[in-house]
């Protein structure tokens, strides 16, 4: 529904030849045609598909922008020259798009607003730099992305094209329309900057490499970004950096566009080993990388760089020494597994036992992330070896209400207690918790197997609570 | 006909082998076999070079330093090789990670590099995580400790497998549960052969297992062992305090030696193991009665039931009726 009836949002080609036009509303439009076949539209379906456009239209420029009405900004500034000028580009994005069943149209300009409004309006691809003026004048008022009422009122007092618009004195029509419409024309015209923001972050390093014919094979991919990576070196070498963490994007012919990302330990350069890092990537997919038809273009993005440190290595390698460097390994199995599924431990600076370490992934030097504390995390003897991080409740009895247990049932089976220590008070934090945190009493109990076990009275009895639970928190060896 | 034509060749070329080896000289057969003496003592002088020059200094045994142990090992624990550490019941993994652990802070003691800990899913279900405050009794610096997470035994298995080869690494250990399929002999015989070209120690720990082959050295079971206690109460007449560590120990299987029951005790202090009957490192009076040795958890787990339903070598029981179905 827009402006109070159905209206048709888009037709195609049959039934615009035969009178339809978007906009119309519905029921004229089957007063024309009362065989028209028409669909409710899918917002959310549309938004998702440029999106996928914008990805695909990555293989021509980094920087591609969404605009509101289900069009795409390309800032090709510099790349034109890669695709043989800018009439060879649009030619070829034009073309492909139309392989992939789109009908597209395409301008360039100078400005966002002018190539915007030559596209939908105009009638020529390539508007010529510093004409811009010229280009737009003649095209309709709705071609300088305003509002429907602002068209509607303008063309209602004889403003129908840009031109009237642009040779009008600016201080009346800014006090009659606001300053919206003067800056759209601005704009288009370039006497004001616009920005476009793309909706891909911007890679510092990059290296792609075409194909004439789509390949499909998992090893020449990994050729290629053995090439890719080649082809980079002289640049890392200029900046002193090493990758930290690479973007694959493999656009397959289809316009479907795949992305591989992996994550180093440490500042890489060495080809083999991100090679073998995409290697396990591609491994340790859940559903294998479907080629199609193959992928045309490759292009490999370092997203995060870190300095890179060269190790003088032993002149003399000793015999049989090639074995691969820890660094290499972590880097392959975080590529296969994921990287947060290799992780190291480190220490919290809390008393309570299930918050005092945690697992940070290796890869990233994420110790600074987390409230981490220099003290050693093994300092007493009396810390079991293995945790529940979620105490198990336990049935237990003891012979005092604040001593230690006699016999208690902990899954299912029952263990009666030979020797003790304790208790051990472990205070809660109230300052996370809040005010009805309770205190914690442990005791190390063995029982007459000689199992070891850590467990704990919650809460002081009678002074927090009538009825304290125990818990079973971990075991000794 | 055709069959007997064979014969007949067959025969025909035996003769003809007979008769070269008669007609050669004596003389041709004696510098042959000085040339194999010859050759037998280069190929050893070289696979000696290679042992001592592989490019690791690190020792090929691991000695537990307690006569009998390191006599059945032939000096100790191979080092570039498989293990495998079980226990019977869940309950008995802290016993089995602690023996573990005795056996990591050794390696540690002689070796710079990091332990690669790598566990099946399955694991986690019951078995809780490492606390890494309690690997003080071992002097162990968790922050040498590398955790692995995969998503299942296969990704677990080919982890193990690539770490082998790793030369930051001390040792590798494989924490599974049960006896799953995928950890077969064939996949033990791969980990065993990584461990030895890669000169790493790997370790299986198998908590809740039942015997199974595999290409390991050895094979451990573990179970927890009442300590002697220490802090004499005049009341109770009994040690109320817990004591060092102990482990009942069985060596199951050993490729090059003996196998043999012990009991050990882990000295915190030292962090060595002891031999567990006479631990007492605090310095206080030995209880008066001997305590009883720990049996072996196994007669009453019978009625348990089995963790190892993929042993290839067992047929199912026959017999067991765990519910009746009800008459409706």
């Amino acid at each position: 529904m827009a402006r109070n009836a159905v209206r048709l949002v888009a037709v195609d080609e049959m039934a615009r030849t035969r009178g339809l036009r978007p906009g119309q509303t519905l029921s004229d439009a089957r007063g024309l045609i009362p065989e028209l076949q028409c669909f409710e539209r899918d917002a959310g379906g549309e938004v998702a598909l440029v999106g996928e456009i914008a990805g695909w239209c990555d293989r021509y420029t980094p920087l591609v922008a969404l605009d509101d009405e289900g069009g795409l900004f390309l800032d090709i500034t510099g790349c034109s020259h890669l695709f043989g000028g800018e009439a060879k580009l649009v030619e070829d994005l034009l073309w492909r798009l139309e392989r992939q069943g789109f009908a597209a149209r395409a301008a360039i300009a100078d400005t966002p607003g002018a190539a915007w409004a030559v596209a939908r309006y105009g009638s020529s691809q390539i508007v010529p730099p510093t004409c811009q003026d010229k280009a737009i004048h003649p095209l309709p008022i709705a071609a300088l992305r305003i509002d429907h009422e602002t068209v509607d009122t303008l063309q209602r007092v004889g403003l129908k094209t840009v031109c009237c618009i642009a040779i009008l004195p600016r201080a009346p029509l800014a006090t009659r329309f606001g300053p919206h419409l003067l800056r759209r024309l601005d704009q288009a015209l370039g006497r004001e900057d616009e920005v476009i923001s793309p909706c891909m972050p911007v890679a510092e390093l990059s290296s792609e490499k075409k194909f004439a014919d789509a390949i499909t094979l998992q090893d020449d991919i990994e050729r290629i970004i053995h090439l890719l990576v080649e082809n980079l070196g002289p640049r890392f070498e200029a900046r002193g950096v090493g990758a930290r963490r690479l973007r694959l994007k493999l656009f397959r012919v289809d316009g479907n566009v795949r992305t591989l990302d992996v994550e180093t330990a440490s500042a890489l350069r060495d080809p083999k080993r991100i090679v073998a890092l995409f290697h396990e990537r591609m491994a340790g997919l859940h559903e294998a990388l479907d080629a199609g038809f193959g992928f045309d273009l490759l292009r490999l993005e370092v997203l995060e760089d870190a300095p890179f440190q060269i190790v003088q290595t032993d002149l003399v390698v000793p015999h049989g020494y090639n074995n691969e460097p820890l660094d290499a390994l972590i880097d392959r199995l975080g590529a296969r597994l994921g990287s947060d599924q290799v992780t190291r431990l480190a220490a919290i600076n809390t008393h309570i036992p299930e918050r005092s370490f945690v697992a940070v992934p290796v890869m990233h030097n994420a110790l600074a992330s987390v409230e981490t504390t220099e003290k050693r995390l093994a300092e007493t003897l009396t810390r079991p070896l293995v945790l529940f991080p979620n105490p198990e409740p336990v049935e237990a009895i003891a012979e005092v209400p604040e001593g230690p247990p006699v016999r208690f049932r902990w899954r299912r089976a029952l263990y009666c207690v030979s020797r003790c220590e304790g208790p051990e008070r472990i205070a809660g934090e109230w300052w996370v918790d809040g005010r009805n945190t309770r205190s914690r009493d442990y005791f190390r109990v063995e029982d007459v197997e000689g199992y070891r076990f850590w467990l704990f009275r919650n809460g002081l009895y009678e002074r927090e609570i009538c009825n304290p639970k125990w818990y079973m928190h971990g075991l000794f060896a | 006909m055709q069959l007997s034509h064979a014969f007949a060749g067959a025969a025909a070329i035996a003769n003809k082998r007979i008769g070269k080896k008669t007609v050669k000289p004596a003389g041709f057969q004696a510098q042959s076999i000085a040339g194999l003496a010859r050759a037998i003592k280069k190929i050893t002088a070289r696979h000696a070079f290679l042992e001592s020059n592989s490019g690791h200094n690190h020792p090929a045994k691991l000695p537990f330093n307690i006569a009998e142990i390191d006599a059945g090992l032939g000096g100790g624990l191979a080092c570039n090789a498989l293990h495998e550490i079980r226990t019977v019941l869940s309950r008995d993994v802290a016993a089995g990670s602690g023996f573990l652990f005795g056996l990591l802070a050794l390696i540690t003691k002689r070796r710079d590099g990091s332990i690669l800990w790598v566990s099946d899913p399955a694991v986690r279900h019951d078995a809780g995580t490492l606390f890494p405050q309690g690997l003080g009794d071992y002097g162990f610096d968790p922050r040498r400790l590398i955790l692995v997470n995969p998503g299942s035994l296969k990704s677990a298995l080919w982890v193990a497998g690539e770490a082998a080869s790793c030369e930051g690494l001390a040792s590798v250990v494989l924490h599974v549960s049960g006896n799953p399929k995928a950890l077969d002999l064939t996949a033990t015989r791969k980990l065993q052969l990584t461990a030895h070209k890669g000169c790493t120690t790997i370790f299986i720990l198998r908590q809740a297992g039942a015997e199974e082959a595999s290409a390991g050295l050895t094979r451990w079971r573990v179970c927890a062992a009442p300590s002697l206690g220490f802090g004499y109460n005049n009341h109770t007449g009994k040690h109320s305090h817990l004591g060092p560590t102990r482990l009942a120990l069985s060596l199951e299987r050993n490729r090059n030696g003996n196998t043999g029951d012990w009991c050990l005790a882990w000295n915190p202090h030292e962090r060595t193991f002891e031999n567990g009957d006479a631990a007492n490192f605090n310095d206080v009076p030995l209880p008066a009665t001997e305590p009883e040795k720990p049996e072996p958890p196994t007669a009453d787990l019978v009625r348990l039931p089995h963790s190892s339903d993929n042993r290839p070598d067992l047929s199912p029981e026959m017999g067991q009726q765990l519910a009746h179905k009800t008459a409706s």
